[in-house]
């Protein structure tokens, strides 16, 4: 397993170079001055110039390329032109909020996905499935912002039930921080207050992503669980006496879960995207709504930082569900 | 006395162009201890009969008639009886031992789930017990419990297969072409292990197969099936030695024997008909040389003949 | 011979009808058919559908819908309904080119690469298989920040996104379809390399082209609604569907909802038929057992 493991980190190292490299040269060799960007058309040329030289962007592009990737390796993202903080100082401290949302994201989908994909399977054909497959391709079609302004609408505008934005309320913040994550930390400090505060700010960014990804969730889900069904397998089960519920979730589904947990992991990356907009939407402070307004002020040296920070999380994560896949499966770990 | 009788029993699977009738008509009696092989060529409803048994057949299929096991009939029986019934009383093998396995779940779990499912309260302790028994007793060391079902040959994964068909000591053992996917030397083996448990456990099998040399090495009586209905059923020399059914005959003859002087194979012409439009008459007469008028217009019934059951014109009304 | 073969063409077109609208994914792709017709006359007729100018006041601002106003006006008095109408165009018009792109660059690179295989196509699936695996829409927000806004510039940032799916499905259909027996005895009888792949390979993958290409139109409508939603999409005041909906979210608050629900509902729809085509197509194209019964 440890070696499993190694191998695996090793495998994705090349696929993080080449991320680097593309986002290297798309935000140095695309048309569009980062300076003049950054300074505006009207800017003098020697103002220009000194920028440029301050920025290493004098340099031959190779060069830059060099110092990029060495920085990248020492952990340097470079200072943000806006605030002069290390970019990844900065990350840091969005990095938790992003990640809380992502996880109850992630539990909303897979939860749906299952139960959903796996019964729709099990009732191939009747009106549960049938059901299954139009809420799948319909939901797939929302645009996740949008859903979650009509949700922000419903439960907030209308209801009155929910915080429509942000992490917390004022003065509702775990104190003292641990992990950055606010439920977990309210839970650790033992101040139930914050976090139910924390659980009430998150429901309706994370159902408003959740629901959205689960849209593929209940189709993969259902398509596995459908071919699993159908192996001897189950019905030799079936021939031993073993319940349905057991059938169904011991044999058919586990059975299904290896190819599940590895398409799940390549929409995780569906799902980051979605955690920009919904950040956005919901004026949730992570790493999505720190890009943006990164972008509008045109702070290039964040906005490779946080694609560079992108990069290494999604990988992070593939080399994880890579890893619960062997766990599951005895024939990928032997 | 019977353990298992089967009384005009009809399955039919409903599709979207029709219905497909599968097996029509069938009765038989399976006793005690006893041997029974069901025979045909595949399509003809023998695995769709003992599928039915545990009614472990798809949605989409409706039995009519009775299936009794000791007089209880099976077909009445609410959804949780039918499945404590299933691996403790009738057990059942499979044609394909690479997928009759859960791949991801050790052999042990298998056994495991086996008890658990019959004998909610039982111990960690008596189930390895048990389960090492039912695998020494069908050659398996008892130590490859922990192992994955990956790590056996295909013959090994048989002999775990029929382990926990007889771990629980089931009154009838219902074997759907247990040797079909297997080598050849492989199957003889796996026939062995079933002579030594048919002579040492009290137990009844129904050994559904093609394979006329397999009925001839284990089974006691043989039911021929034809496109749905049994067609000729008998204790397996006199079956043999003078086939009643123009079926079972030519079914016999195309058997390939190399003692005989005549070493061309035969075999029957045509095939058997499409079950969704079967002929009228008797299904069996497109294919049939000694073919009447009467076979064309009506199913012959079926009829005893000095305790043989045939279902053909040529023995009369 | 001219008639005759005009017959086999149409009995086959009737059949491809039959088969299509006699199952559930015929019924579906039919409908997302209609869907994306009625979106594409609405774009190419808008001026004559829509009952106002999508970028001047109409009436007073936050105006609910009312019969004047289907949908009500924006902030500006803008009447919503007529940007719903124009916004398809924006929305299209991306899309198209995006795809374009996308297809232009992947689909070939894909047939080449396939069909030699070697160092090389290891090098390039690697590639583009990081690319595929990493967020699509973080990707063209980072092109898009860099480019600019203007329909070119959104276009290629989509684009860029979307080239390792073509490339992955073609280049792997290709490598399997170069071992079948056809292929083969074609290059046994000396064919020529661009005979093999124009006339033997490329056919034989064209279904799936069809398929990804309506996936991928879906998509790309999607991420440039993403992209104007947060601003990096097309200046205003040209009517977009992203960016009214980001505009309609400040007075979400004070209950005008209309401005942010009508663009999500256009989105909804046009995405919905796109993907309902796709789908309909890619079961009847690959009929699977298990997904189909």
């Amino acid at each position: 397993m440890k070696t499993y493991i190694l191998t695996r980190i090793g495998l994705s190292i090349p696929m993080i170079l080449i991320i680097l490299t593309i986002v290297f040269f798309v935000l140095r060799v695309l048309p569009g001055n980062p300076v003049l960007a950054m300074l505006g058309p009207k800017a003098p040329p020697s103002v220009v110039k000194a920028m440029e030289h301050q920025m290493g962007l004098d340099k031959p592009i190779l060069v830059q390329y060099a110092d990029y990737l060495k920085d990248i390796i020492h952990g340097n993202f470079g200072q943000s032109t806006v605030t002069g903080m290390p970019v990844l100082k900065e990350l840091m401290q969005k990095f938790p909020a992003t990640l809380e949302l992502t996880i109850f994201a992630m539990i909303v989908a897979v939860f749906i996905g299952i139960f959903y994909g796996t019964l729709a399977a099990y009732k191939l054909g009747n009106p549960l499935d049938v059901s299954a497959r139009i809420y799948s391709i319909f939901v797939y079609s929302f645009p996740v912002f949008w859903f979650g302004l009509m949700l922000q609408l419903i439960f907030g505008v209308w209801l009155h039930w929910l915080p429509v934005s942000g992490e917390s309320s004022p003065f509702m913040t775990p104190d003292p921080m641990h992990t950055g994550l606010y439920v977990v930390d309210a839970i650790i400090n033992g101040q139930w207050d914050v976090l139910k505060d924390s659980l009430e700010h998150l429901i309706l960014p994370s159902i408003t992503l959740g629901i959205v990804i689960s849209s593929i969730f209940v189709r993969m889900v259902r398509a596995n669980v459908v071919l699993t069904l159908s192996q001897q397998f189950v019905t030799a089960a079936r021939a031993r006496g073993a319940k349905e519920k057991s059938v169904l979730f011991r044999h058919a589904l586990k059975n299904a879960l290896p190819p599940i947990l590895t398409i799940m992991g390549l929409e995780f990356a569906l799902l980051l995207g979605g955690a920009v907009l919904t950040e956005v939407t919901f004026s949730w402070p992570g790493i999505g709504s720190y890009l943006v307004s990164r972008i509008h002020a045109r702070d290039f040296t964040a906005i490779q930082g946080t694609i560079v920070f992108f990069a290494i999380f999604v990988a992070i994560t593939s080399i994880l569900v890579d890893v619960i896949n062997a766990w599951i499966n005895p024939r990928v770990r032997y | 006395m019977a353990v298992l009788s089967i009384k005009n029993l009809f399955i039919e699977y409903q599709i979207k162009s029709g219905a497909v009738k599968a097996v029509e008509d069938v009765s038989f009696d399976v006793e005690e201890n006893e041997s029974l092989g069901i025979v045909g060529e595949s399509g003809c409803g023998k695995s769709t009969l003992g599928t039915a048994i545990l009614r472990l057949l798809p949605q989409n299929a409706k039995i009519t008639g009775e299936i009794l096991l000791n007089g209880v009939n099976l077909l009445e029986l609410d959804n949780e009886s039918m499945r404590k019934i299933r691996g403790k009383d009738i057990a059942m093998i499979f044609q394909d031992p690479m997928t009759s396995l859960n791949p991801i779940m050790r052999v042990r779990d298998h056994f495991f789930e086996l008890f658990k499912v019959h004998n909610p309260d039982i111990k960690k302790n008596e189930m390895i017990k048990i389960a090492s028994e039912a695998l020494e007793s069908v050659g398996v060391d008892p130590k490859r419990l922990n192992n994955y079902p990956f790590e056996f040959s295909g013959g090994m994964r048989q002999r775990v297969m029929i382990a926990l068909a007889i771990a629980l000591k089931p009154k009838v053992l219902i074997a759907d072409e247990p040797t079909t996917a297997l080598d050849v030397v492989v199957q003889e083996q796996i026939m062995q292990v079933l002579k030594n448990l048919m002579k040492t456990k009290n137990m009844s099998i129904v050994l559904i197969t093609h394979d006329m040399g397999i009925v001839a090495e284990m089974a006691e009586r043989v039911a021929v099936m034809y496109a749905g209905n049994l067609v000729e059923l008998g204790a397996i020399h006199k079956l043999y030695n003078k086939p009643m059914h123009p079926y079972t005959r030519m079914l016999l003859e195309s058997i390939p024997n190399i003692k005989l002087d005549d070493m061309d194979l035969k075999f029957i012409p045509g095939s058997p008909p499409d079950l969704k439009n079967p002929p009228r008459g008797c299904k069996y007469y497109p294919r049939c040389p000694f073919t009447k008028d009467i076979c064309k217009k009506n199913d012959p019934k079926t009829k005893k003949v000095d305790s043989r059951i045939v279902k053909c014109w040529i023995y009369g009304e | 011979m001219v008639k005759n073969s005009n017959q086999m063409m149409s009995a086959r077109i009737s059949s491809f009808l039959k088969d299509l609208l006699g199952d559930s994914s015929g019924i579906m792709a039919a409908l997302g058919f209609v869907i994306l017709i009625i979106f594409i006359l609405m774009a190419i007729f808008a001026p004559l559908i829509a009952p106002y100018s999508p970028v001047q006041p109409s009436g007073n601002p936050l105006t609910a819908p009312n019969w004047h106003h289907l949908m009500g006006t924006d902030n500006m008095g803008y009447d919503v309904f007529s940007r719903f109408i124009f916004g398809s165009r924006m929305a299209l018009i991306i899309a198209f080119i995006a795809t374009l792109i996308a297809a232009g660059v992947g689909i070939p690179l894909g047939l080449i690469v396939g069909y030699f295989g070697g160092p090389l196509d290891r090098i390039i699936t690697m590639i583009m298989d990081s690319v595929y695996t990493f967020p699509g829409l973080i990707l063209a927000i980072a092109i898009a920040a860099v480019l600019g806004p203007g329909i070119i510039n959104i276009s290629l940032s989509i684009a860029v996104v979307y080239i390792p799916t073509y490339y992955r499905v073609i280049r792997s259909q290709v490598a399997s379809a170069k071992n079948e027996l056809y292929v083969e005895s074609a290059y046994s009888i000396g064919a020529k390399t661009s005979t093999i792949i124009f006339k033997y390979i490329l056919p034989n993958v064209l279904p799936s082209i069809i398929v990804v290409l309506s996936m991928n139109i879906a998509d790309a409508i999607m991420t440039e609604a993403g992209l104007s939603f947060l601003g990096l999409g097309i200046t205003p005041p040209t009517p977009d569907w992203g960016y009214d909906l980001a505009n309609g979210q400040q007075f979400l608050i004070s209950n005008d909802w209309w401005m942010a629900f009508f663009p999500g509902v256009a989105i909804i729809l046009i995405v919905l038929g796109f993907s309902m085509f796709a789908e309909g197509l890619n079961e009847y194209f690959n009929p699977n057992i298990g997904e189909k019964r």
